[in-house]
This record gives structure tokens, sequence and C-alpha cells, in this order.
């Protein structure tokens, strides 16, 4: 199984957004697909339609079978979520409760390890004890991020970030999200993308309406439009990301 | 998953389908398409479990992948439907098979035309709750083969299920099947183990003659599943011959007073060649079927024991062709032959068949009571597996003779020694795990062989023996259980007359 998380210090900059559409493009891929919802708002588990919260607290990041049984089926085949709810404000407590050597994340993770084939962690923003969890155990840390001055430097403080807590188990890549063509602040960071490889993926999403829409209809853009542009774009994106993982 | 399977008449229309299901399924959508099984010749895909669908739709082929047991399902979009596993494209599918991969191409084994239906029902926010589908077989001509309905809840979501279950009953009469729809499938074209109807006695009947009919009638089994055995279509056709050939053991216990003494000899020695003979070949089953269906092995420990799924292979194809070659040797018949021809010796089997039981199910059980009495969580294997026999004794007993006796008793008592004997099995099946890897590794060459590979066969060992271990310390209260059984305490003392 390898682990995906879309993670960024910022909010607002297009994780779930990415979360929803790559994973959904992972499983009708074939790969059998999981989200864990871990931000409280429950954007991811919006977008899927499910409501329900999950029952058992904090004790599911300690009982496997508690794991199991809060996981939902989406509406497409092969793809589960596991809903928010618990997962921040309850992780956060139980992992700074957390003892010397013990990994609570870790061994959810290991539990999840046989059923599925990709794991997508739709991660909160800001650093936290969770961040610090999610880069031991991610294949691949995703960044998502606007073009912009500011974005870059956010890019930098989570590289040192990672390298003070020396967690460099994970690879991490970083995409242009929300790219909005009318800017030329946007345009020019778009064009030193080669000068930022490889940690800046060539793939980019655009700034399109349509996104936005997917609020209303809460389902992944790359089932209900398929062939519409941001589609396309998620679907470059996903290679660059299995090529990467 | 919890699926539910109702088998119904190929002419029930979809209207009539819908009308069952009532009013919040979404409008149906259907598709048609060529629906193949994997051959069995590839051993090891068989033994997984696996069949793989091939579907068009999108203008694209998508081919799923089932494993029967678990009903889990893996997908992959190709342009055509591959021949052989390594014609697959990347994908997790791909990779999930490699480590199984024959060098046999993926034959059909069924080919039929599946007309499916499908009903959403979905929550208020449109969230889908579960999934009905009606499956139509055809054959490639048109003819009809059969129509089942599918009732999948989705993932957490079981509870919506019952009420449909509920509606289906009281609206349609429909009840749903045990099986699956490629069981069901595979039993209506002859590649499903055939299953015998039971044997009635009544209370006339003599010692003698009730022996003889059972075991001929053990022998008919024996033969049904002779056929599937040599085609290689099932592990079960394999599993269910050893059973019988255990149960004819069994009756040749029994029969020994009352048999002439050379043909009880010869078909005693004989039982005992093809005992050992299924033997290798239904291990190797085994470890294939706990392996991969079960929590034997994980995916990508699989994918690091290429050369010992090789060497089991190697082993297991060597074992049933040794059986084979076995039914084609005249010998085996003519044994067999003897089956109709034995007299009782002078004076013997004129009892009534009912004492005969009561007397046998008297002394094994004296004789278990005996021996389970020191067992502890330190007794060995060896013992442990004696006394698996002794019990497996007792029941086939039990069995082979149920309808002269109590039907409620001896349900309790049957319900009670199969516990202990699934105990007792799994760890006789982990021992055999054991066993293999141990062989295996023998044969590692130290120089030639990849670190990984030894590693892994470690690793697996420190489980097995995890699990050795559990299942060890269930089995003496297990035991207990069986020496209370007041069933069978019951059944046993009719025949302490004497
Ligand atoms: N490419 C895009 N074009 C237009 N709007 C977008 C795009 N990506 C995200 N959005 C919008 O921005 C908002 C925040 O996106 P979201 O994916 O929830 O960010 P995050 O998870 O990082 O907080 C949402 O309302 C979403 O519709
Ligand atoms: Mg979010």
């Amino acid at each position: 199984m390898k682990v995906i998380a879309l993670y960024s210090l910022k909010g607002g900059v297009g994780k779930t957004t990415a979360t929803v559409n790559l994973a959904h493009l992972a499983a009708t891929h074939g790969a059998r697909t999981l989200v864990w919802d871990l931000d409280p708002q429950g954007a991811a588990s919006f977008y899927f339609r499910i409501r329900d919260k999950v029952s058992g607290g904090r004790k599911i990041l300690y009982k496997e079978t508690l794991l199991h049984r809060a996981i939902r089926g989406t509406n497409y085949e092969l793809l589960d979520l596991l809903p928010a709810d618990i997962s921040y404000r309850h992780l956060e407590i139980a992992l700074n409760a957390e003892r010397k050597h013990e990994d609570l994340l870790g061994n959810c993770i290991q539990s999840l390890r046989q059923e599925y084939d990709i794991l997508f962690l739709d991660c909160p923003p800001g650093i936290s004890r969770l961040s610090e969890a999610i880069f031991r155990h991610a294949d691949l840390v995703l960044i998502p991020s606007i073009p912009t001055i500011l974005s870059m430097r956010t890019i930098k403080r989570i590289i040192d970030f990672r390298s003070k807590k020396k967690l460099t188990n994970s690879r991490v890549r970083a995409f242009f999200s929300m790219v909005d063509r009318r800017k030329r602040m946007h345009i020019a960071w778009v064009k030193r993308i080669e000068e930022m490889r490889p940690l800046m993926l060539n793939a980019r999403i655009s700034a399109l309406s349509e996104v936005e829409r997917m609020g209303e209809q809460r389902a992944p853009l790359t089932a209900t439009h398929p062939t519409g542009r941001a589609s396309m774009e998620f679907r470059k994106l996903w290679q660059e990301v299995i090529a990467s993982i | 998953m919890q699926t539910l399977t109702f088998h119904l008449d190929t002419d029930t229309s979809d209207k009539a389908i819908a009308k069952a299901l009532g009013k919040p399924f979404a409008p149906p959508h259907t598709m048609q398409a060529e629906w193949s099984l994997l051959d069995t010749h590839d051993w090891a895909l068989w033994q997984a479990g696996y069949s793989l669908e091939q579907a068009q739709c999108d203008r694209q082929t998508r081919c799923v992948l089932y494993q029967r047991q678990s009903g889990a399902m893996q997908g992959m979009v190709t342009t055509t439907m591959p021949r052989f596993i390594w014609q697959m494209p990347p994908s997790p599918l791909r990779d999930r098979l490699a480590p199984l991969w024959g060098s046999r191409a993926l034959l059909p084994l069924l080919h039929l035309t599946r007309h499916a239906t499908c009903w959403q029902r979905f929550d208020d926010d449109g969230k889908l709750l579960v999934t009905a589908t009606c499956h139509r077989f055809t054959t490639i001509e048109g003819e009809a083969v059969g129509c089942w309905l599918q009732l999948q809840p989705c993932r957490g979501y079981h509870d919506a299920l019952a009420p449909i279950q509920r509606r289906l009953r009281q609206q349609a009469g429909w009840l749903p099947g045990k099986q699956g729809v490629v069981a069901q499938l595979l039993a209506q074209f002859g590649m499903a183990p055939p299953v015998a109807k039971p044997l009635t006695f009544d209370r006339t009947t003599t010692a003698a003659i009730a022996l003889k009919k059972a075991m001929r009638h053990q022998r008919a089994i024996m033969e049904a599943q002779q056929q599937g055995i040599i085609d290689a279509v099932d592990t079960e056709f394999l599993h269910r011959y050893r059973v019988a050939l255990r149960r004819m053991r069994s009756l040749l216990i029994i029969a020994k007073p009352m048999m002439p003494p050379g043909i009880h000899r010869q078909l005693t020695n004989h039982c005992k060649q093809l005992a050992a003979l299924t033997t290798p070949a239904r291990d190797a089953d085994i470890y294939w079927l706990n392996m991969v269906t079960g929590s034997g092995g994980s995916e990508e420990k699989l994918a690091q024991l290429r050369h010992f799924n090789q060497w089991l292979q190697q082993r297991q194809q060597a074992a049933y062709r040794a059986l084979c070659l076995a039914f084609a040797q005249p010998h085996d018949a003519a044994t067999w032959k003897l089956l109709k021809e034995w007299k009782p010796k002078k004076g013997g089997g004129r009892q009534p068949a009912r004492k005969m039981v009561d007397r046998s199910l008297h002394h094994q059980f004296q004789r278990l009571l005996r021996d389970s009495d020191a067992i502890t969580q330190s007794t060995s294997d060896k013992r442990l597996h004696k006394l698996r026999k002794q019990i497996k004794h007792l029941r086939y007993t039990l069995e082979c003779f149920a309808s002269l006796l109590p039907a409620k008793r001896r349900e309790r008592a049957l319900h009670q020694l199969k516990t202990v004997q699934r105990h007792l099995g799994m760890l006789q099946d982990i021992c055999v795990q054991q066993q293999l890897l141990r062989e295996f590794s023998a044969t590692l060459d130290n120089h030639n062989s990849p670190e990984s590979s030894r590693h892994i066969i470690q690793e697996i060992g420190h489980d097995l023996k995890r699990e050795h271990q559990r299942c060890k310390q269930e089995i003496p209260h297990q035991l207990r259980l069986l020496r209370d059984n007041k069933a069978l305490c019951k059944l046993a003392a009719n025949g302490d007359q004497q």
C-alpha cells in the first residue's frame, strides 16, 4: 500500500479538491483506494455525501476492529472513505498523549495495509504532532500551492520543518493549484517550474468555475465531468503522482 | 462483505424485480457483457479462488477480478482481454496476480453472456446505500442459463439491507440462498462437486447389511469426485474424496468383526495407500487456500515468495499426478469390487444395525474420555492429531448412521464434535504449513538463494508459531465441553448394556 498525504500549512489551497479527484482516479484505475478525512471540517466526507460521524471516538485509533467498522463505501467502486469527526481533534490529543516509541497513526495505517492499494490522507492545515506523524508515514507528501511568493515560502518552511525533525523518509512534491491565467504573477511563477524540478511537478490545476461547483454536485469532477478541463488536468497530475511513488 | 444472492426463475422480468424491490430505487441501468471464468489449469490462480470477468463498456474492456470466497474485487481497464497474466498492463491487479502467475493461458472455463441490470438505493444526501443487480446468464447462442438477484450493501451501510430483504420475502417470496452466483453456475455446469443424498436405514436392517450399504454409498461419493480431481476443477473435489475415504476407513473399523479377514485387510490397505497419496496433494491445497484467502500471508509477502510458490506448485502437481495415476490402475477398480462381493463371516453381523452403532459409539466415547483426560496446552501435536482422528471417527459414525439415531441429540452432539474438530483442524493446518516451510527451507541453497526469500520464510514461520500457540490454548477447554456434552453422553450410554 502506498500512502499519499495532501498537506499544506495553509487552508483553502485545494488539498481536499485534489484528494477527492485523485482518489477517484486511482480507483478507476483499479487500485483499492481509501481516503482518510483527517480534517475536522469533513470536506472530503461532504464531497462523498457521507454524513456519518465516526462513533467510538479516540478508541478507534487503538482498536483495529473499530477503525475498520468506521470505514464507509462511497458511491464509486473500489473507493472507500474514513470519515472525519474524531479524526483531528482526538487524533491530536491522542498523539500528544503518545508514549515514547508508540506510533498510533503508524499502527492504524499498518492495519489498513492488507485491504487497500492506496491511502490518501486529506490533512488539516498547520504544523502539529499530526504533521510529524504524516511525514513519518506517507510515501509521498503532496503540497498544493497557489503560485505566489508567499506559497513558495510556505513550501520552503515545510521542507525546513521536515529536515529539522529528520523526517526524510517520505518524498515531498508540490504542484501549482488554482492557477489563474489572468494574473501576471501566476504566469510568471508557472514559467519557472523547470527551475524548481523535481520538487515542483509539471502538472498544474487551473482556477476553474467547474471546480467551485463541485460543492453543489458533491462528487468528484473526474466522475461527473470526465472530459472537462479540470478532469484532464487532474489526470495529468495523477500520472505524475504515480510516477513519483 | 455481506451479499445476498437470490436464485430466480429465468423468466422473471426486470419489471417484476423492480416491483419487488419497491420505489426508492433509482431507475435501473443495464449492460451486457461477455463473461468468462478463468481456466483451471493454472493451479495457483484457481486455488486462490479467482474468477475474471470482462465487460465491454465505454468502448473499453474492463477486466474485473473477483475473489470468490471473500467477494473482494479488483478492476483494470484494457483494450483487449489479456490471454496471459504477463500481457496485462501494469496495474495493481497485475501486481496482485504476479506472485501467482503460471505459464498457462487464461482459457475461459465458462463462457457466457451476462446481462446485468442494476438498481441502486440512495439516502436523502444521494449517498449510495444498496446495489441490487440482476444477473441473467445466457449461452453465447442466447439460450437462458440462469437468473440471480444480488443485494450488496455499500460498506458501512449494512443496516439498509434488512428492510429490503424483508420486503422481497413478503412481496415475492424470495429467500436468499447459501451460495454465490459463481458457485451456483459452476454447479450447474458440473464443475462443482456433486452432493450426495444422505442414506437412510430402517430399524430392522441388520448390521452387516447396513455396513455394506454405507460403504458402497461412500464409494459412490468417491467415484463421483474422481473426474473432478483428474480434470483439476476445484480443490473441493479432492477434499470430498478424502472425507468419503476417511468415512470408509471408519466403517471398516466397525466392520472388522464381521468381515472376512482377507477382504478386510485388502480394503484397509488400499484405503491407507490412497490416503497416503491424497495427503501431499491436500497439504499443498491447504497451504494455498490458507495463504491466499486467509490470514496466512500478506500480498507483499506473497510477492517475495516466488520461489517458494513455484516449489509448492511443482509439488502439488506431482502429488495430483501420482493420485490420478493410482485411479487408472486396474488394482484400484478390482479392490473396490470387493465391496459388492463380501459376505459376512458365519454368524456375524446379524444383530440390528442400531445395536451395532450404539456399541461402537459407547466404545469410542469411553476411549475418547480416557485419552482426552490428560490433554493440556503442552500436549504434543502428534497426540492431538491422534485425538483428532478419534473424534473424526466418532463423528463419521454418527453421520453415516444418522437415520438410526435420535435427531435432536445427534445434531447437538455433532455440533460440539465439529467445534472441537475445527480447533484441532486449524492446529493441524498450521502444522502442515510449518512442515512445508521446513521442507522448503531445507532446499534453499545457502549461497544462491536470495536473502529476502530466506528472511520472509523466517517471518512466516514466526507468524505460524504464534498462531499455533493461540490455537493450542483453546483446545483443552473445547475438549472439556465435548466430554461434558449431554447429548453425546446419552448417545454413548445406549451401548452400555454388556
Ligand atoms: N482549481 C480550482 N479552481 C477554483 N476553485 C477551486 C480550485 N481548487 C479549489 N477551489 C475552491 O477553493 C476552496 C478550497 O478548496 P479546498 O480543496 O477545500 O482546499 P483545502 O482543502 O486546502 O482547504 C473550495 O471552495 C474549492 O471549491
Ligand atoms: Mg480541506
